[in-house]
């Protein structure tokens, strides 16, 4: 049923599918006896699909490797298969052309799958499960199965996407089955089998985000569940000021659940958060896919708390009483219609006893505070993470988990770091004491308890809370000062780095990538060139027209220059009239076929100035260097020769200088 | 006689629960006493069952939490026989927890009538 709808769906063509190279390789690989060879090809024959796969094999890699430089190399690390995927699931990107359907966003799914795609590989390195790459690709194209619906059905599907009723992906899909007898998951499923992607890819884009993780730890194995992990990870990263208050709760769930079945730990967690997403920006840059600023885990955790203060809000029932079931469903029982205010605290009680908690529950109530009673400690647990409640009141005795050992689990994550946590004990000798307080406890009360004295201890737990709150807040305004500046000292660093007038960079930059270059070229044994130029008869210009025509001229030709550079060619401005383009891996020849590219560019377009057309052209000199080439410097100095000796031979053209004559000669 | 009778059932904590409910929750009293009733047998029958298959981590616990659980509703006596139980299992001494079972299942016999006269 689903295939055949599927076959419908394909045949109207209006389904993503792969670039010219991807089909290409699709075309290559159906059958098992593709060689290294042939795919190799297929992919070097697209640069930028190139360049991309080169980035993300260097990624993937750890770093104490040599880089890879060619497609056959990539090959050779990665294997034929992995290659196979990667370009494929990469030739897809930018064929997302035609954003038919008004009511999807395609920048913020571009943006979450690249999320995804980027939090995906950084995990699988992490923890060492599958194959990096290949989780960046599957993360690409998690969600291509809405993708598809949106280019196949754009007005129906608008519909299901605007409905303000459908909450969560379960309640789409039905949606979605009811409209297109085919939801989002399969249609991904099935386009993933379809592209010849091993089966393992398919079911995992159609399982993820149904995927509960088992809470034990390090409950990660699956491709599904890395990529469910890193669907958690992406939602932190596009998070904005749009997301609806209640996404805040399930991420910041979500969140403190994948910290747990990580085995990270809260600080290694959060690192590796910040990782991916800075990751992210950077493939943002590189596909021209839109990326977000720092993410802020203090700012999840205040938007989660006023999502579910407007939760409890709506119910109507504050404070309230929640008995949990044995199934760990809580049940509303409402009537106290107390108003929440400042002194009111979301408490969590535990303890095996009955009678017990019926008392306790009774004396904290009665204090205006808001009472969860749960009755072992598995259910508080898991209570405890889902609720973030600001102090739990424990029995050490239990069967199953006790008291301590509650204690000791939340202090293992961050979330539960902040609870206040108190614990009721039978006994009073010293040695126990000492050891509840060494696994976390804040306080405790020995049982039978005086209630004066449960509630005085637990004022005196608010007031630690409140404190505790006071100092997150001005840490969170701490940390923002530093972010801003870090954006002043960045905006800073670019500007001294850069040219006002032309935006190029300028010459310390060029000193520096060149310095560098160098520097890599000497390890590697791998070419570096060098191209400068020279604004023909510039100064003319200056005295004839002034010195805004000159700035314009400038400004013209390094917008030229700019355009018709390419991506691995930086060009800067270095000088007066001067500029250098630093190629890197580049033999003179290269280089010289570089230049004269430039040199054409240049005559051919012309330059505005004050509504008329003037046409400049400059002298090009390129430099290579030789094994006599003492320093970059030296490297410098003789395409700075070849320049002059263009001037003086009749400006307008490319010389190459003296030290790489012999080369040429060889070849002409 | 009075005397054992406070011993069995302290009035002031009986009275501290009703106060607890006060006029809110009038039923709270009789609901906590319902608890304590529906569940000390359990914890009563898990110290026999454990007794027999000599487990005695769940003799020192089930003894640990009859002994709060009778305290926090004033049964004063039968709390302190659970805390002698809760010591016999520590001290790993079986005879001497078997003979305090049947002055634990009196005390609770007499507990449970002081509870029922109540309303």
């Amino acid at each position: 049923m689903i295939n055949q709808t599927f076959e419908e769906l394909r045949m109207t063509g209006k389904l993503p599918s792969p670039s010219g190279v991807g089909m290409q390789i699709l075309r290559l690989t159906q059958g098992d006896d593709y060689s290294t060879e042939e795919i190799g090809q297929a992919i070097s024959a697209d640069s930028a699909l190139t360049g991309r796969l080169l980035k993300l094999a260097n990624s993937a890699e750890s770093g104490s490797l040599e880089p890879i430089t060619t497609v056959a190399e990539a090959t050779v690390r990665l294997g034929i298969r992995t290659v196979r995927n990667v370009a494929l699931g990469l030739s897809l990107v930018p064929s997302n052309g035609s954003n038919s359907c008004a009511a999807f966003d395609y920048e913020r799914y571009w943006s979450l799958s690249l999320a995804r795609a980027v939090a995906g590989q950084h995990l699988s390195s992490v923890m060492m499960r599958g194959v990096p790459a290949e989780m960046y690709i599957l993360g690409l194209l998690s969600g291509v199965g809405a993708l598809a619906l949106a280019s196949a059905h754009p007005e129906h599907y608008a519909e299901i996407l605007m409905d303000p009723n459908l909450l969560g992906p379960e309640e789409v899909c039905r949606a979605e089955s009811s409209r297109f007898e085919i939801n989002h998951r399969d249609v991904a499923g099935c386009m993933l089998l379809d592209w010849g992607l091993p089966e393992e890819f398919a079911r995992a884009v159609h399982d993820y985000e149904a995927c509960e993780f088992r809470s034990s730890q390090k409950a990660i194995h699956t491709l599904t569940e890395l990529l469910r992990a890193a669907d958690v990870i992406a939602r932190l990263c596009v998070a904005n000021v749009d997301t609806p208050l209640q996404e805040w709760d399930q991420l910041s769930r979500d969140l403190a659940q994948l910290e747990i079945v990580s085995g990270f730990g809260s600080e290694h967690f959060r690192r590796t958060c910040n990782n991916a997403a800075e990751e992210w920006r950077e493939w943002g840059e590189i596909l021209g896919i839109q990326t977000t600023r720092q993410m802020d885990f203090e700012l999840v955790e205040e938007l989660a708390e006023k999502a579910r203060e407007k939760a409890r809000a709506d119910e109507g029932a504050v404070p309230r009483i929640v008995r949990l079931d044995n199934s760990g469903l809580g049940q509303t029982a409402s009537g106290l219609s107390q108003a929440l205010n400042e002194s009111s605290l979301r408490i969590l009680t535990v303890d095996d006893d009955p009678v017990a908690l019926k008392v306790l529950e009774n004396h904290l109530v009665k204090a205006g505070h808001s009472v969860t009673t749960t009755t072992n400690g598995d259910e508080a647990l898991r209570h405890a993470l889902k609720e973030c409640p600001q102090l739990v009141v424990a029995d050490w005795k239990m069967p199953g988990l006790d008291g301590i050992e509650l204690c000791r689990a939340l202090r293992k994550i961050s979330s539960g770091q902040k609870i206040y946590f108190l614990l009721l004990t039978g006994t009073n000798d010293d040695e126990s004491v000492i050891n509840a307080f060494n696994a976390g406890i804040d306080d405790y009360i020995t049982k039978p308890f005086n209630p004066r004295i449960l509630i005085a201890r637990i004022h005196a737990g608010r007031r630690i809370i409140t404190l505790q709150k006071e100092l997150e807040r001005e840490k969170r305004k701490q940390q923002k000062q530093m972010m801003d500046l870090q954006v002043v000292t960045r905006k800073l660093r670019s500007a001294a780095l850069a040219d006002p007038l032309t935006e190029l960079p300028n010459r310390r930059y060029a000193m520096k990538r060149l310095a560098q270059a160098w520097e890599s070229s000497s390890r590697t044994s791998r070419p570096v060139s060098v191209v400068m130029m020279d604004i023909d008869h510039f100064k003319s210009v200056n005295d004839t027209f002034g010195h805004d025509a000159g700035d314009a001229v400038l400004k013209g030709a390094a917008s030229i220059l700019r355009s018709s550079c390419r991506e691995d060619e930086d060009v800067c401005r270095i000088g007066g009239e001067e500029f250098v383009v630093i190629c890197a891996n580049t033999t003179a020849a290269q280089a010289k076929m570089a230049a004269d590219r430039l040199r054409r560019d240049v005559e051919n377009a012309p330059i505005f100035w004050q509504g008329h057309e003037h046409s400049v052209t400059m002298s090009f000199g390129v430099a290579s260097r030789t094994p006599e080439t003492q320093d970059y410097e030296g490297l410098l100095k003789a395409a700075d020769e070849a320049v002059y000796f263009a001037k003086s031979s009749g400006r307008n053209r490319v010389e190459v200088a003296e030290i790489n004559q012999d080369e040429f000669k060889k070849s002409a | 006689m009075n005397d054992y009778k406070e011993i069995v059932l302290d009035a002031k904590v009986i009275e501290g629960l009703r106060e607890l409910g006060g006029s809110d929750e009038p039923e709270l009293l009789m609901e906590i006493i319902e608890l304590y009733l529906d569940d000390a047998p359990r914890l009563l029958t898990e110290m026999l069952r454990s007794l027999d298959c000599e487990d005695l981590d769940v003799m020192q616990r089930s003894a640990h939490t009859l002994k709060s659980s009778s305290a926090n509703i004033g049964g004063v006596l039968l709390s302190r026989v659970c805390l002698a139980m809760e010591c016999a299992a520590r001290e790993m001494n079986r005879e001497e927890y078997r003979r305090l079972t049947i002055v634990c299942q009196d005390a609770f016999g007499d507990l449970k009538r002081a509870l029922r006269q109540i309303n």
